[in-house]
């Protein structure tokens, strides 16, 4: 039992070591990783991946997978480009059709296969990803697309100003704060004890952490930008579903043991519908994010991102057998692949050898992820 | 072979027996569920190699020892398990000769194969098409061809275990005549099966097999259903029951009609026409051997099956439609299922989530959770039920036995059951365990809950039950009281009698 707890940690933490210790390194060789812009820079650039991988972390617990979330961002993004920047359509209503149409319905598409015909979602997805590319590259000609105009550039390029910043960070700590305070509450009135104010302090302190290291970051001299609250705004809805709500229990109940949860009367066909609907609903608004920052859309963008996107989930801890997960690893996950791309970049390395050693970490992370999960089967 | 003595961790499967087959003949083997016939034929078939048993193993008057599986094989014995080992998407002449077929280089030599194995199956006289695919086939012509593929070659003993458990009852009536061409090829068959009147058809002698010794071996002619029955039971009650009695309430659950086809050989019934009713406040023991429909009773009521049940059930009164498990729960109906962990458990989860799974809406408001509520409850089940474990957090997957049953049992009584249906509630658990659930099954029906227990193990069905079902192929063999209950009854109605 020993065992599992202590893999249970490296799991959970084994990646997060790695990044703190990556980070660190940076210090000595690469100060210019810290500068403000850079920062803000790094940000902005894991936006696109992470709004997506919220939703892939729901699929993925449920023993899924969802391969069409590239070709979802790439046709959500064609649409919205077509009707704003070749039919003049206003920004929200643009926007509004893309998502309804690249992300809802196809991830309604993507659930009701794998629900009711229980076909793999690898072999649907497989499918829907082809088709909506194709779909997309009908729309747009297989042309770039843009200009767009000023009200849909708003979503991706805009800060919230400095002074605004610091007001919203300061609001975010002591609503963590406050959180911190009631969960403890609760562990505290269950376990029958008096509050510690040891942990309470730990939390403060680790919170407050957060506060002046994103104060460096966001209010010195550009303010937070749009898309980086946005990502903020779902990764919170995120981790209250997953953790606090029942569905995010019947998720986790159905990838450890299907059979089981269909047997305690939970509706399956129900639970994959909405979270295969959620996943590309995620995947669609970080189409309009990605459109919107790069003010257009090409044939070439979103390429591997569905890829990109399940390496960070699964090196975040989530298991691809189902079951396990959760949205802090995602993250974790998240900044990982940010923070070595973007040192990546920093240092000058190619492309191609990016490609590598990408390549070779998310090998690693799976690797890892097979064998402590084996573990844990042995030891229970 | 000769006094063989098989010991499991804490369990003596096999204790000194000695069997002997003679050349063409039929050697029936009986015994109750965990007599050791499967120990005894998993020997002899080289599953357990030589050294991890005592005792010697004589074929045609020389010793063998057996390393493996292949072992045995060399020696001509061959066994037929339950389930077939065919490849479905292959063809009947592919399946006989797998992995030994006629080749050039890497290629398989089609017609010589289909011709071999045509003139296998013609020696048979078994009318199959070499070319058909396994999956074409229906189960009894599939045993068939699991039959010729043992066969094939130089064979000198067949074991089927529980061959006809699958099968229509026509589909039995060619499987015989197949036996007895096998025998006039002089090849020894052992015939193991629960059904004593097959048993007593095609059997030349007979072994009977109780608690891991043979009571007797006789010719069949010498024999009776009755005396059968009678040697294999008789087991003095060593286990203490804390049975209590409370005075049955009114019916809970009313079951007429029920039958479900077998998915896989829609002429078969794996239940045919069962009705009865449960109580409040009453035990219900659903007894019968294994594959005569017990489990599958329990899961069609359960709504596991769906659309494929046919019948009616009743709740206090009202019509239960029992499209999936969802809508049988919310009438107030629990199953705690046999494979706790295939079906009950998700061992992935802690303790907490899955005491409160079926029952998860009570615990929130708008679908939100409410933890506190969530914990106080399931660490009250923890405690009723005496679940021991370091926190509430613990993964089930960690748990000793007895205690992920516990946990699937709070599991289910969480959504306030009216009947509570056990099957197999103490399989693979241990003593302390068992006793503990015997208790929590008292209680149960002191607070007026119906409970129906599948099971196998016959002191626990006279022990704990107030009314016992005894189960035959899909069917209602009969009814016995508690007081008119004895192990005999029980067997000889489970047996077809």
């Amino acid at each position: 039992m020993k065992d599992t707890a202590f893999i249970r940690i490296i799991r959970e933490y084994g990646i997060l070591s790695i990044l703190i210790v990556n980070i660190f390194v940076l210090f000595f060789f690469l100060p210019n990783f810290f500068t403000t812009q850079n920062l803000t820079n790094l940000s902005r650039t894991i936006v696109d991946v992470g709004i997506a991988a919220i939703g892939m972390t729901l699929v993925i617990i449920t023993a899924g997978i969802d391969l069409s979330v590239g070709s979802c961002l790439f046709l959500t993004g064609v649409i919205a480009a077509h009707l704003n920047s070749e039919m003049g359509m206003g920004a929200a209503g643009s926007v509004l059709i893309a998502v309804l149409l690249g992300g809802v319905l196809l991830g309604m598409i993507n659930g009701f296969f794998v629900a009711r015909f229980e076909i793999t979602p690898f072999a649907v997805t497989l499918g829907t990803m082809i088709l909506a590319r194709g779909i997309a590259l009908i729309v747009s000609g297989g042309r770039a697309l843009g200009p767009l105009s000023e009200g849909l550039l708003t979503i991706g390029q805009s800060y919230i100003n400095p002074k605004a910043s610091f007001w919203v960070l300061c609001a975010a700590f002591l609503i963590g704060c406050l959180a911190f305070w009631r969960k403890e509450a609760l562990r505290s009135e269950l376990e029958g004890r008096r509050m510690s104010p040891k942990r309470i302090t730990g939390w403060v302190l680790l919170l407050l952490l957060f506060l002046i290291a994103s104060v460096y970051i966001f209010c010195s001299h550009y303010g937070i930008p749009l898309p980086v609250l946005i990502f903020v705004f779902f990764l919170i809805i995120g981790g209250i579903v997953l953790n606090r709500t029942t569905f995010g229990r019947y998720i986790y109940a159905i990838g450890g043991n299907e059979e089981a949860a269909r047997l305690s009367g939970i509706n399956i066909f129900s639970v994959k519908l909405l979270v295969y609907t959620i996943a590309s609903l995620l995947g669609s608004i970080s189409g309009i994010v990605t459109i919107s920052r790069l003010n257009g859309v090409d044939a070439s963008i979103a390429t591997y991102f569905e890829l990109n996107v399940i390496a960070s989930v699964v090196i975040g801890g989530t298991s691809l057998m189902g079951g396990v997960g959760t949205i802090k690893g995602t993250i974790i996950g998240v900044l990982f692949f940010g923070v070595i791309q973007n040192e990546m970049d920093l240092f000058g390395v190619t492309s191609f050898w990016q490609m590598v050693v990408k390549g070779l970490l998310i090998l690693f992370a799976t690797w890892f992820d097979t064998i402590t999960k084996a573990r844990e089967r042995r030891t229970s | 072979m000769l006094d063989v003595i098989k010991d499991f961790p804490g369990v003596r499967a096999l204790d000194g027996v000695s069997i002997s087959a003679i050349k063409g003949e039929v050697l029936g083997l009986v015994g109750e569920n965990g007599a050791g016939k499967s120990t005894l034929m998993k020997i002899l078939s080289g599953v357990y190699p030589a050294g991890t048993f005592s005792g010697r193993i004589t074929v045609r008057g020389s010793p063998v020892s057996f390393g493996d599986v292949t072992d045995a094989k060399r020696s001509g014995i061959r066994i037929i398990h339950q389930e077939l080992n065919l490849i479905p998407e292959l063809s009947v002449a592919e399946n006989i000769f797998l992995n030994e077929e006629p080749r050039i280089g890497p290629w398989i030599k089609i017609r010589d194969l289909n011709r071999m194995a045509r003139d296998v199956l013609k020696t048979l006289s078994l009318e199959i098409d070499p070319d058909e695919k396994i999956v074409n086939l229906p189960i009894g012509k599939r045993q068939m061809v699991e039959i010729a593929k043992a066969v094939r070659g130089d064979v000198g003993i067949l074991i089927l275990d529980e061959p006809t458990s699958a099968l229509s009852e026509e589909e039995v009536e060619r499987l015989f005549e197949l036996i007895h061409s096998l025998k006039k090829k002089g090849i020894t068959c052992i015939y193991i099966s629960h059904r004593l009147k097959e048993i007593l058809r095609i059997c030349d002698r007979i072994t009977i097999l109780k608690d891991g010794k043979v009571v007797r071996t006789s010719r069949t002619k010498e024999l009776t259903h009755d005396r059968i029955v009678s040697l294999m039971v008789g087991r003095p009650i060593n286990e203490y029951f804390p049975k209590e009695h409370f005075s049955p309430g009114e019916t809970v659950l009313e079951v007429s009609g029920l039958s479900l086809r077998d998915p896989r050989n829609p002429d078969r019934y794996l239940l045919r026409d069962v009705s009865f009713e449960a109580r409040g406040g009453e035990i219900l023991a659903i007894a019968g051997l294994m594959g005569s429909g017990r489990t599958e009773l329990l899961m069609s009521i359960f709504g596991a099956f769906g659309r494929l049940v046919h019948g009616k059930m009743r709740m206090l009164g009202r019509d239960v439609v029992a499209k999936e498990p969802g809508d049988v729960i919310k009438m107030g109906i629990s199953l705690v299922p046999e494979d706790r962990r295939k079906y009950g458990l998700n061992i992935l989860m802690d303790i907490k989530d899955n005491i409160t799974m079926p029952s998860l809406n009570g615990f929130s408001r708008l679908s939100f959770i409410s933890l506190l509520r969530q914990e106080l409850f399931a660490r009250g089940m923890v405690e009723r039920l005496q679940i021991k474990a370091p926190s509430l957090a613990e993964t089930a997957g960690n748990l000793s036995g007895g205690n992920q049953q516990k946990v699937v049992v709070g599991k289910w009584l969480s959504i306030k059951p009216r009947v509570l249906m056990l099957d197999e509630p103490t399989k693979g658990i241990d003593v302390g365990a068992k006793y503990e659930i015997y208790k929590i099954m008292n209680d149960l029906t002191r607070e007026g809950i119906a409970i129906m227990m599948v099971s196998s193990e016959m002191e626990e069905v006279l022990g704990m039950a107030d009314r016992i079902m005894v189960m035959h192929r899909g069917s209602v063999a009969g009814e016995l009281k508690r007081r008119d209950a004895t192990e005999e009854k029980i067997i000889a109605l489970s047996t077809g009698k």
